[in-house]
């Protein structure tokens, strides 16, 4: 006998995510995930001046605006013909904004989205820290919202349970500090104001690189001695989810932090595709299409160059507004641990190196970061490598020369931007008609990641990873939050699609 | 101790209101979730979809429970309403039902960024899902009820957080026509910023490497109600205008349909005016 389960909302994650899994002697035999809410912001779009694209584009996601600020800004350099023209200042800038905003994801994730699928709030005691104390303080209520109802399967050792709630606590202010500093460049958080077309919007002097530095080194300082101690923990207390949540070990990136190194643009982490885990091959974008065969549009398979699906409530076998990307016809997982695993098999320091040292440390090989622990490592990995890097960029600004370049708003024009948010490949479309938007297009990491079946039954990477994990406890599947929560999944950027007007263009690749 | 309790309900929104007011800086997010905010007043957050530990059935449940009386409601993100609500959905019903059975029954109604206001980015021209901000929503079902709106995209932590502050504290709340508390949306950007002397002397920036007044630039600092330029975003460390990028106008209730394109010359007539 089968037994359903339904998990909706999904909580501490971005937006609405609906899960169901069939499970047969305690394995789950399917699983459906179900993305429940439609915008239509593509479609807002269209006819705006194209530099609101900047902006409102932004507003797809609010926990990672960053990631839609650097892809249209690209974008629309790309359209406005002045991409080569970005100075090393403005490339600069635009990296170290986009790049606390990685770190911001890295520690939001890891505590606040996940952390308390492991670290048990009610246990713990006065007289260690002040944190603590407040915590004992707020135990003391009759209801403990918003900590409670949950799962429970807790196993860290009094001490490190609270060292962890301690920094729980922590860590929303330094998660804060990371905004703080985001903003000395980029003007307020979230929805930052700092990177436009041209490259960014203000001239940067000494005393805001030392604002932008001193936070940086807060931020430095816990993630080297805190979050770091705390992921190794965890994956030592909760082995077996080196195990659980494998999916589809195919890693899809973009690439993302391009710096001007001697008149060249070279991307700090590299582009690319790994197959099986193992085979790295550099990324054709062309292979791309879009299934919506589960999805509610009309239509079956769509080719993103010609096809443009209708909204369809009704369809049959639809259970889902997000659609499904492929790569050559194949499921791929994008996002952080994508990131790394393409990076590792393309050998691009110091990427390869981070890793090496962190499995080392572990004592795991490479296949072992193919889990739900491989993700969260994944981004732990990031987040310090990123700061050193930081450091190292902040140093690189000349505030002599120019960090803006003009331009004039063509009356026709197409572009593309690829990039990464934290949580994955993200990339805009644009095509101007007029001084206008024509057409907009934005295909988001958690489309890839929280995608339905394709047209040949295929689930996509998240359901993938559900398929045939043990649920030890149907009225506790704590396994199936802990893989879904493992993606970081981001609904408001995995569904924001529907464009009806029609392109002559042949290059414009569009995503509906 | 008394206990004021908080539904947090998330529709068709980005979350960013939920990150802006994490990023609170003087009161601390930890005390807001743990501490009395007034002594012997504590907020107790029921439900609040990003940070609470848990998820599925057992939540809507705890919704459903803690709902039946004594609770404000906090809306993030507008209302879906085309087509009877489809397109937004939690625990298998739409936002719309759930916000109707929802703020049929609080006390009161905070609306937190200008989606949820005035239905915002979602509900810009065309407006593919019919969004519509609570205010309209609870108006054309007859629901009348206590409603503060709390606009920005998204708002600053310390509009939620000191509007908060002074309904537990039983204070007298003043708003202004578009339900704003006007503690911090009753100044015109323009009045106090500190580009004015610039735009009194006529030298405006032209493009983003030069020093000046925005408003060529496309400013809606003029037309806009909020105390961003004294506040400041962040912390303290920053905020649009001294950015060097003009005020989008995001707490305005046509924003952004009347405050767009954000990079072109509002009309000039308008200066002054109220809008």
């Amino acid at each position: 006998m089968s037994k359903k389960i339904v998990i909706d909302p999904i909580t501490r994650i971005e937006g609405h995510l609906k899960v169901e899994v069939e499970i047969e002697n305690n394995k789950i035999v399917d699983a459906k995930c179900s993305g429940m809410l439609y915008r239509g912001l593509e479609k807002i779009l269209i006819g705006r001046d194209p530099r609101d694209a900047n902006q409102i584009t932004q507003r797809i996601c609010g926990v990672c605006p960053m990631a839609h600020a650097a892809a249209s800004a690209m974008c629309l350099d790309d359209a406005f013909g002045i991409s080569g023209k970005i100075t090393k200042n403005g490339w600069l800038v635009r990296n170290l904004i986009h790049v606390s905003n990685h770190i911001h994801n890295s520690i939001l994730h890891f505590y606040h989205l996940s952390a308390l699928d492991y670290v048990d709030v009610s246990k713990v005691s006065r007289g260690v820290s002040s944190e603590l104390d407040l915590v004992c303080k707020f135990l003391e209520r009759d209801k403990y919202y918003p900590f409670v109802p949950r799962e429970e399967d807790f196993r860290l050792p009094q001490k490190i349970n609270e060292r962890m709630v301690h920094n729980y606590l922590k860590a929303l202010e330094i998660r804060r500090n990371t905004h703080e500093m985001l903003s000395v460049f980029g003007g307020k958080m979230p929805h930052q104001c700092g990177i436009v077309p041209g490259g960014v919007s203000q001239n940067i002097d000494a005393g805001k690189i030392e604002s932008f530095l001193g936070k940086l080194k807060d931020v430095k300082e816990f993630i080297d001695l805190y979050y770091i101690r705390d992921l190794i923990d965890v994956a030592t207390y909760y082995p077996e989810y080196f195990q659980i949540g494998k999916g589809c070990e195919n890693y899809l990136a973009y690439g993302v932090f391009p710096v001007r190194k001697n008149g060249k643009i070279e991307k700090f982490q590299p582009s690319g595709i790994v197959i099986g885990g193992e085979k790295f091959e550099e990324l054709e974008v062309s292979e791309i299409r879009e299934c919506v065969n589960h999805s509610w549009y009309e239509g079956e398979v769509k080719n993103p160059a010609c096809d443009f699906p209708e909204v369809d409530i009704e369809k049959e076998n639809a259970y889902s507004w997000i659609k499904s990307p492929r790569y050559r016809g194949e499921v791929f997982e994008v996002g952080p641990l994508a990131r790394l695993v393409v990076a590792y098999r393309k050998g691009q320091q110091p990427w390869k190196g981070a890793i090496e040292s962190f499995l080392s440390e572990l004592k795991i090989d490479i296949g072992k970061l193919f889990s739900v622990l491989g993700r969260h490592i994944a981004r732990t990995i990031e987040a310090k490598v990123l700061t050193e890097e930081a450091m190292k960029w902040l140093l690189q600004i000349n505030p002599e020369e120019p960090f803006y370049t003009n331009y004039e708003i063509p009356e026709e024009g197409e572009g593309n931007g690829l990039s990464e948010g934290a949580r994955g490949a993200v990339g805009h479309w644009i095509k101007i008609e007029n001084k206008k938007i024509a057409h907009y297009q934005v295909i988001s990491p958690t489309t890839w990641n929280a995608s339905p079946k394709d047209d040949k039954g295929k689930p996509g990477p998240i359901e993938q990873a559900l398929l045939g994990t043990e649920i030890k406890d149907e009225n506790n599947p704590v396994e199936v939050l802990r893989i879904v929560r493992s993606f970081d999944p981001c609904l408001a950027c995995a569904v924001q699609i529907m464009n009806r007007k029609k392109l002559k263009s042949k290059q414009v690749i569009l995503w509906v | 101790m008394e206990s004021i309790k908080v539904i947090w309900l998330q529709a068709a929104g980005c979350t960013g209101c939920t990150v802006s007011l994490l990023n609170s800086p003087s009161f601390k997010i930890k005390n807001l979730l743990l501490d009395e905010i007034v002594p012997g007043k504590i907020v107790s957050l029921v439900f609040q979809p990003t940070i609470m530990g848990g998820a599925g059935e057992k939540v809507i449940c705890v919704m459903k429970e803690e709902s039946e009386r004594d609770f404000f409601l906090v809306v993030e993100g507008a209302i879906p309403t085309k087509d009877g609500g489809v397109y937004g959905k939690v625990g298998e019903k739409t936002f719309l039902e759930i916000f109707l059975e929802l703020s049929k029954k609080a006390k009161g109604v905070i609306a937190i960024g200008t989606c949820s206001s005035f239905g915002g980015i979602p509900a810009a021209k065309p407006n593919p899902t019919g969004c519509k901000g609570v205010g309209k929503v609870m108006e054309e079902n007859g629901i009348k009820k206590l409603l503060i709106n709390i606009p920005g995209c998204p708002p600053h932590p310390e509009w939620f957080i000191g509007t908060l502050f002074k309904i537990i504290k039983g204070d007298e709340l003043k708003l202004d026509e578009y339900k704003r508390p006007v503690d911090f949306y009753g100044m015109l950007i323009h009045e106090n910023c500190p580009r004015r002397p610039y735009f009194d002397k006529g030298k405006f920036a032209k493009n983003f490497s030069e020093e000046g007044c925005l408003y060529l630039l496309g400013c809606n600092g003029p037309f806009t109600y909020s105390d961003c330029p004294l506040r400041q975003w962040n912390g303290g460390v920053n905020w649009c205008i001294k950015n060097n990028s003009p005020c989008f106008g995001c707490v305005e209730s046509d924003y952004p349909d009347g405050t767009t394109p954000f990079y072109e010359r509002k009309s000039i007539e308008e200066l002054g005016e109220e809008k």
